[in-house]
Protein backbone atom coordinates (compact mmCIF):
# COMPACT_ATOMS: atom_id res chain seq x y z
CA UNK A 1 0.00 0.00 0.00
CA UNK A 2 1.20 3.62 -0.80
CA UNK A 3 0.75 6.62 0.80
CA UNK A 4 -0.24 8.24 -3.11
CA UNK A 5 -2.93 5.32 -2.88
CA UNK A 6 -4.28 5.75 0.35
CA UNK A 7 -4.90 9.27 0.38
CA UNK A 8 -7.46 9.23 -2.85
CA UNK A 9 -9.64 6.83 -0.58
CA UNK A 10 -9.53 8.75 2.58
CA UNK A 11 -10.42 11.96 0.60
CA UNK A 12 -13.55 9.74 -0.80
CA UNK A 13 -14.13 8.39 2.72
CA UNK A 14 -13.86 12.22 4.19
CA UNK A 15 -16.20 13.90 1.17
CA UNK A 16 -18.68 11.18 1.63
CA UNK A 17 -18.35 11.16 5.00
CA UNK A 18 -18.52 14.49 6.27
CA UNK A 19 -19.56 16.63 3.32
CA UNK A 20 -23.50 16.28 3.06
CA UNK A 21 -24.29 15.65 7.00
CA UNK A 22 -25.59 18.89 8.38
CA UNK A 23 -28.65 17.75 10.99
CA UNK A 24 -32.20 18.19 9.44
CA UNK A 25 -35.28 17.50 10.57
CA UNK A 26 -35.77 14.23 8.88
CA UNK A 27 -32.56 12.66 10.97
CA UNK A 28 -34.91 12.28 14.20
CA UNK A 29 -37.18 9.77 11.82
CA UNK A 30 -35.89 6.56 13.11
CA UNK A 31 -36.27 2.53 11.65
CA UNK A 32 -35.67 -0.40 12.98
CA UNK A 33 -35.77 -2.43 10.03
CA UNK A 34 -35.18 -2.77 6.30
CA UNK A 35 -37.54 -4.13 3.06
CA UNK A 36 -36.73 -4.69 -0.26
CA UNK A 37 -38.39 -1.71 -1.86
CA UNK A 38 -36.35 0.49 0.94
CA UNK A 39 -33.26 -1.68 -0.88
CA UNK A 40 -34.54 -0.96 -4.57
CA UNK A 41 -34.69 2.84 -3.21
CA UNK A 42 -31.41 2.75 -2.09
CA UNK A 43 -30.21 1.29 -5.64
CA UNK A 44 -32.06 3.52 -8.07
CA UNK A 45 -31.12 6.82 -5.92
CA UNK A 46 -27.63 5.76 -6.49
CA UNK A 47 -27.78 5.82 -10.11
CA UNK A 48 -28.07 2.35 -10.61
CA UNK A 49 -30.41 0.64 -13.42
CA UNK A 50 -33.29 -1.65 -13.21
CA UNK A 51 -32.34 -3.59 -10.41
CA UNK A 52 -33.98 -7.38 -10.59
CA UNK A 53 -34.39 -10.11 -7.74
CA UNK A 54 -31.78 -12.22 -7.83
CA UNK A 55 -32.64 -15.05 -5.24
CA UNK A 56 -36.43 -15.24 -5.27
CA UNK A 57 -35.94 -16.54 -1.39
CA UNK A 58 -38.37 -14.68 1.25
CA UNK A 59 -36.04 -15.69 3.51
CA UNK A 60 -32.89 -13.78 1.73
CA UNK A 61 -34.44 -11.40 -0.65
CA UNK A 62 -32.06 -9.87 -2.62
CA UNK A 63 -31.68 -7.08 -5.88
CA UNK A 64 -28.87 -7.01 -8.39
CA UNK A 65 -27.77 -4.44 -10.75
CA UNK A 66 -24.75 -3.56 -12.93
CA UNK A 67 -22.84 -0.07 -12.43
CA UNK A 68 -21.53 -0.41 -15.91
CA UNK A 69 -17.77 -2.44 -17.20
CA UNK A 70 -19.37 -5.53 -15.59
CA UNK A 71 -19.43 -4.30 -12.12
CA UNK A 72 -21.91 -6.08 -10.31
CA UNK A 73 -24.06 -4.45 -7.43
CA UNK A 74 -26.30 -6.56 -4.55
CA UNK A 75 -28.12 -6.08 -1.92
CA UNK A 76 -28.82 -9.04 0.29
CA UNK A 77 -31.45 -8.92 3.65
CA UNK A 78 -31.35 -10.94 6.30
CA UNK A 79 -33.48 -11.48 9.30
CA UNK A 80 -36.44 -10.98 7.65
CA UNK A 81 -39.70 -11.36 8.99
CA UNK A 82 -43.26 -12.73 7.04
CA UNK A 83 -44.54 -9.68 6.46
CA UNK A 84 -41.11 -8.58 4.77
CA UNK A 85 -39.35 -6.41 7.10
CA UNK A 86 -35.73 -7.29 7.62
CA UNK A 87 -33.31 -6.48 10.19
CA UNK A 88 -29.88 -6.28 8.30
CA UNK A 89 -28.69 -5.64 4.85
CA UNK A 90 -25.63 -6.55 3.26
CA UNK A 91 -24.11 -4.70 -0.08
CA UNK A 92 -21.72 -6.17 -1.90
CA UNK A 93 -19.67 -4.91 -5.57
CA UNK A 94 -18.40 -6.91 -7.88
CA UNK A 95 -15.54 -6.15 -10.30
CA UNK A 96 -12.93 -8.17 -12.34
CA UNK A 97 -9.63 -8.43 -12.45
CA UNK A 98 -7.10 -9.06 -14.96
CA UNK A 99 -4.88 -11.45 -12.60
CA UNK A 100 -4.91 -13.01 -9.36
CA UNK A 101 -2.32 -10.87 -7.86
CA UNK A 102 -3.80 -6.75 -8.87
CA UNK A 103 -6.86 -8.54 -7.52
CA UNK A 104 -4.93 -9.71 -4.10
CA UNK A 105 -3.10 -5.54 -4.68
CA UNK A 106 -7.25 -4.36 -4.17
CA UNK A 107 -8.49 -6.13 -1.55
CA UNK A 108 -5.16 -5.60 0.68
CA UNK A 109 -5.76 -1.76 -0.02
CA UNK A 110 -9.27 -1.66 0.94
CA UNK A 111 -9.12 -3.99 3.79
CA UNK A 112 -6.45 -1.50 4.86
CA UNK A 113 -8.21 1.54 4.10
CA UNK A 114 -11.37 1.84 3.63
CA UNK A 115 -13.93 2.19 6.37
CA UNK A 116 -17.32 -0.14 6.83
CA UNK A 117 -16.32 -2.02 4.00
CA UNK A 118 -14.43 -5.85 3.53
CA UNK A 119 -12.54 -7.26 0.88
CA UNK A 120 -11.95 -10.28 -0.70
CA UNK A 121 -10.82 -12.31 -3.82
CA UNK A 122 -13.36 -15.12 -5.40
CA UNK A 123 -11.90 -17.00 -7.82
CA UNK A 124 -14.76 -18.25 -10.47
CA UNK A 125 -13.95 -20.93 -12.66
CA UNK A 126 -15.12 -20.47 -16.23
CA UNK A 127 -15.11 -22.71 -19.60
CA UNK A 128 -12.20 -20.80 -20.16
CA UNK A 129 -10.04 -20.92 -16.64
CA UNK A 130 -10.54 -18.66 -13.62
CA UNK A 131 -12.00 -15.41 -13.27
CA UNK A 132 -10.39 -13.35 -10.85
CA UNK A 133 -12.96 -11.14 -8.79
CA UNK A 134 -12.50 -8.46 -6.14
CA UNK A 135 -15.81 -7.98 -4.05
CA UNK A 136 -16.53 -5.67 -1.79
CA UNK A 137 -18.80 -5.95 0.84
CA UNK A 138 -20.64 -3.94 3.42
CA UNK A 139 -23.32 -4.75 6.42
CA UNK A 140 -25.94 -2.81 8.23
CA UNK A 141 -27.86 -3.94 11.01
CA UNK A 142 -31.11 -2.03 11.91
CA UNK A 143 -31.79 -3.36 15.06
CA UNK A 144 -32.83 -0.69 18.03
CA UNK A 145 -33.15 1.81 15.01
CA UNK A 146 -31.24 4.01 12.63
CA UNK A 147 -31.76 7.04 10.26
CA UNK A 148 -33.24 5.89 7.12
CA UNK A 149 -31.02 7.45 5.27
CA UNK A 150 -28.10 5.01 6.61
CA UNK A 151 -29.25 2.42 3.39
CA UNK A 152 -28.52 5.01 0.62
CA UNK A 153 -25.62 6.50 1.76
CA UNK A 154 -23.63 3.63 2.34
CA UNK A 155 -24.99 2.34 -1.11
CA UNK A 156 -23.43 5.79 -2.46
CA UNK A 157 -20.70 5.59 -0.62
CA UNK A 158 -20.08 2.06 -2.51
CA UNK A 159 -20.31 3.07 -5.56
CA UNK A 160 -17.86 5.87 -4.37
CA UNK A 161 -15.53 3.09 -3.64
CA UNK A 162 -16.19 0.63 -7.10
CA UNK A 163 -15.01 4.26 -8.80
CA UNK A 164 -12.03 5.04 -7.03
CA UNK A 165 -11.11 0.79 -6.73
CA UNK A 166 -11.69 0.84 -11.00
CA UNK A 167 -8.90 3.74 -11.14
CA UNK A 168 -6.57 2.19 -9.16
CA UNK A 169 -7.06 -1.20 -11.18
CA UNK A 170 -6.61 0.56 -14.77
CA UNK A 171 -3.65 1.84 -13.16
CA UNK A 172 -2.10 -1.27 -11.54
CA UNK A 173 -3.05 -2.76 -15.20
CA UNK A 174 -4.07 -1.22 -18.16
CA UNK A 175 -5.91 -4.07 -19.92
CA UNK A 176 -8.70 -4.38 -17.24
CA UNK A 177 -10.40 -1.69 -19.08
CA UNK A 178 -10.55 -4.76 -22.15
CA UNK A 179 -11.36 -6.82 -19.74
CA UNK A 180 -14.56 -4.63 -18.59
CA UNK A 181 -15.43 -3.81 -21.70
CA UNK A 182 -14.93 -6.70 -23.82
CA UNK A 183 -17.36 -9.49 -25.39
CA UNK A 184 -17.67 -12.61 -22.19
CA UNK B 1 -36.64 -4.45 17.87
CA UNK B 2 -38.42 -1.60 18.14
CA UNK B 3 -36.39 1.99 17.89
CA UNK B 4 -35.09 2.95 21.71
CA UNK B 5 -35.01 6.87 21.46
CA UNK B 6 -32.80 9.72 19.29
CA UNK B 7 -30.45 9.22 17.22
CA UNK B 8 -26.26 9.91 17.75
CA UNK B 9 -24.56 11.27 14.66
CA UNK B 10 -20.95 11.10 15.65
CA UNK B 11 -18.85 9.86 18.57
CA UNK B 12 -15.62 10.92 20.43
CA UNK B 13 -13.28 8.50 22.14
CA UNK B 14 -14.29 9.21 25.61
CA UNK B 15 -18.05 9.14 24.40
CA UNK B 16 -17.01 5.85 22.97
CA UNK B 17 -14.91 4.47 26.28
CA UNK B 18 -18.07 5.82 28.70
CA UNK B 19 -20.66 3.57 26.27
CA UNK B 20 -18.19 0.62 26.53
CA UNK B 21 -17.72 0.73 30.27
CA UNK B 22 -21.50 1.03 30.55
CA UNK B 23 -21.81 -1.84 28.91
CA UNK B 24 -19.62 -3.54 30.88
CA UNK B 25 -15.96 -3.56 29.16
CA UNK B 26 -13.22 -3.29 30.99
CA UNK B 27 -11.03 -0.43 29.71
CA UNK B 28 -7.56 -1.06 29.45
CA UNK B 29 -5.88 1.08 27.67
CA UNK B 30 -7.38 4.30 26.00
CA UNK B 31 -4.43 6.09 23.17
CA UNK B 32 -6.00 8.39 20.89
CA UNK B 33 -9.35 7.51 19.42
CA UNK B 34 -8.37 3.55 19.67
CA UNK B 35 -9.42 1.49 22.96
CA UNK B 36 -8.55 -1.77 24.09
CA UNK B 37 -10.84 -3.14 26.48
CA UNK B 38 -11.96 -7.02 27.47
CA UNK B 39 -15.49 -7.75 26.93
CA UNK B 40 -17.59 -8.76 30.00
CA UNK B 41 -16.91 -12.21 28.53
CA UNK B 42 -13.53 -11.74 28.75
CA UNK B 43 -12.65 -11.70 25.08
CA UNK B 44 -10.22 -8.77 24.50
CA UNK B 45 -10.99 -6.30 21.60
CA UNK B 46 -9.73 -3.22 19.73
CA UNK B 47 -12.26 -0.44 19.17
CA UNK B 48 -11.63 2.89 17.42
CA UNK B 49 -13.16 6.11 16.32
CA UNK B 50 -12.18 6.92 12.69
CA UNK B 51 -13.72 9.66 10.53
CA UNK B 52 -12.82 12.19 12.67
CA UNK B 53 -12.84 16.10 12.45
CA UNK B 54 -10.54 17.12 15.31
CA UNK B 55 -12.35 14.66 18.36
CA UNK B 56 -15.59 14.35 16.67
CA UNK B 57 -15.73 11.17 14.47
CA UNK B 58 -18.55 9.41 12.73
CA UNK B 59 -17.30 5.91 12.28
CA UNK B 60 -17.22 3.25 14.97
CA UNK B 61 -14.36 0.92 14.36
CA UNK B 62 -15.08 -2.49 16.90
CA UNK B 63 -12.28 -6.00 16.18
CA UNK B 64 -12.30 -9.08 18.03
CA UNK B 65 -9.43 -11.93 17.06
CA UNK B 66 -9.33 -15.76 16.87
CA UNK B 67 -6.15 -17.30 17.34
CA UNK B 68 -6.05 -20.34 14.22
CA UNK B 69 -3.83 -23.13 14.87
CA UNK B 70 -1.83 -24.13 12.45
CA UNK B 71 -3.74 -27.48 11.50
CA UNK B 72 -6.77 -25.47 10.46
CA UNK B 73 -6.39 -24.34 6.91
CA UNK B 74 -7.24 -20.44 6.96
CA UNK B 75 -8.89 -20.07 3.34
CA UNK B 76 -11.45 -22.88 4.19
CA UNK B 77 -12.35 -21.38 7.82
CA UNK B 78 -12.97 -17.84 6.16
CA UNK B 79 -15.32 -19.86 3.23
CA UNK B 80 -17.22 -21.64 6.27
CA UNK B 81 -17.32 -18.61 8.01
CA UNK B 82 -18.50 -16.54 5.41
CA UNK B 83 -21.34 -18.74 4.47
CA UNK B 84 -22.71 -19.24 7.80
CA UNK B 85 -22.26 -16.02 9.34
CA UNK B 86 -22.94 -13.33 6.56
CA UNK B 87 -22.60 -9.95 8.99
CA UNK B 88 -18.82 -11.00 8.88
CA UNK B 89 -16.01 -8.59 8.28
CA UNK B 90 -13.71 -11.71 8.54
CA UNK B 91 -10.04 -11.62 7.47
CA UNK B 92 -7.22 -13.90 8.68
CA UNK B 93 -3.76 -12.30 9.25
CA UNK B 94 -0.19 -13.41 10.32
CA UNK B 95 1.97 -11.54 12.93
CA UNK B 96 5.04 -12.91 14.79
CA UNK B 97 3.84 -15.92 14.15
CA UNK B 98 0.33 -16.23 15.14
CA UNK B 99 -2.57 -16.81 12.82
CA UNK B 100 -5.50 -14.50 13.82
CA UNK B 101 -8.81 -14.50 12.53
CA UNK B 102 -9.83 -10.72 12.47
CA UNK B 103 -13.28 -10.32 13.04
CA UNK B 104 -15.95 -7.55 13.19
CA UNK B 105 -17.74 -4.36 11.98
CA UNK B 106 -17.57 -0.54 11.20
CA UNK B 107 -20.59 1.01 12.51
CA UNK B 108 -21.87 4.95 10.14
CA UNK B 109 -22.73 7.36 12.12
CA UNK B 110 -23.33 10.36 10.44
CA UNK B 111 -26.93 9.55 9.16
CA UNK B 112 -27.68 8.78 12.90
CA UNK B 113 -27.99 5.53 14.89
CA UNK B 114 -29.24 4.67 18.00
CA UNK B 115 -26.96 4.01 21.15
CA UNK B 116 -28.67 0.80 21.44
CA UNK B 117 -27.74 0.13 17.76
CA UNK B 118 -23.98 0.70 18.43
CA UNK B 119 -24.36 -1.62 21.39
CA UNK B 120 -26.23 -3.72 19.43
CA UNK B 121 -23.84 -4.36 16.53
CA UNK B 122 -20.42 -4.37 19.27
CA UNK B 123 -22.54 -7.66 20.92
CA UNK B 124 -22.86 -8.73 17.71
CA UNK B 125 -18.94 -9.09 16.94
CA UNK B 126 -18.54 -11.10 20.14
CA UNK B 127 -21.69 -13.49 19.13
CA UNK B 128 -19.43 -13.96 15.78
CA UNK B 129 -16.22 -14.44 17.67
CA UNK B 130 -17.97 -17.17 19.60
CA UNK B 131 -19.12 -18.53 16.63
CA UNK B 132 -15.94 -18.97 14.98
CA UNK B 133 -14.06 -20.51 18.03
CA UNK B 134 -16.59 -23.05 18.12
CA UNK B 135 -16.08 -23.26 14.13
CA UNK B 136 -12.18 -23.01 14.29
CA UNK B 137 -12.02 -25.93 17.77
CA UNK B 138 -14.43 -28.18 15.28
CA UNK B 139 -11.93 -28.05 12.00
CA UNK B 140 -8.77 -28.30 14.70
CA UNK B 141 -10.85 -31.63 15.68
CA UNK B 142 -11.80 -32.56 12.18
CA UNK B 143 -8.01 -32.13 11.20
CA UNK B 144 -6.47 -34.17 14.21
CA UNK B 145 -8.38 -37.26 13.30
Amino acid sequence: MTAPRLLPWLALLFVCAIGNHPVRAEDEAVVAWVTIEDARAAMIAAGLPEPTDRTADPDFPSLGSGAGDKVGVQITLYGCRPDGRCLGAQLFATIRATEARFADIIVGSVEQSVAGFDAQRLDVPTADGTDYVVMIKGYIMFDYGVSPRLLPEMTASLLGIVDQTKVFMLEDDPSHAELWRGED
Amino acid sequence: MTPDGSLIHEITPEALEEILVAAGYTVEQRQGGTIVAVSPEQRPMVFAVIGCVGQVCIWMRARAFVQVPDDVVGGALLEAYDSTVPPAMAMLVGEEGQRLLVLGRDVYLAPGVTPTNLLANIAAVETMTANAEKAVAAMGEGSSQ
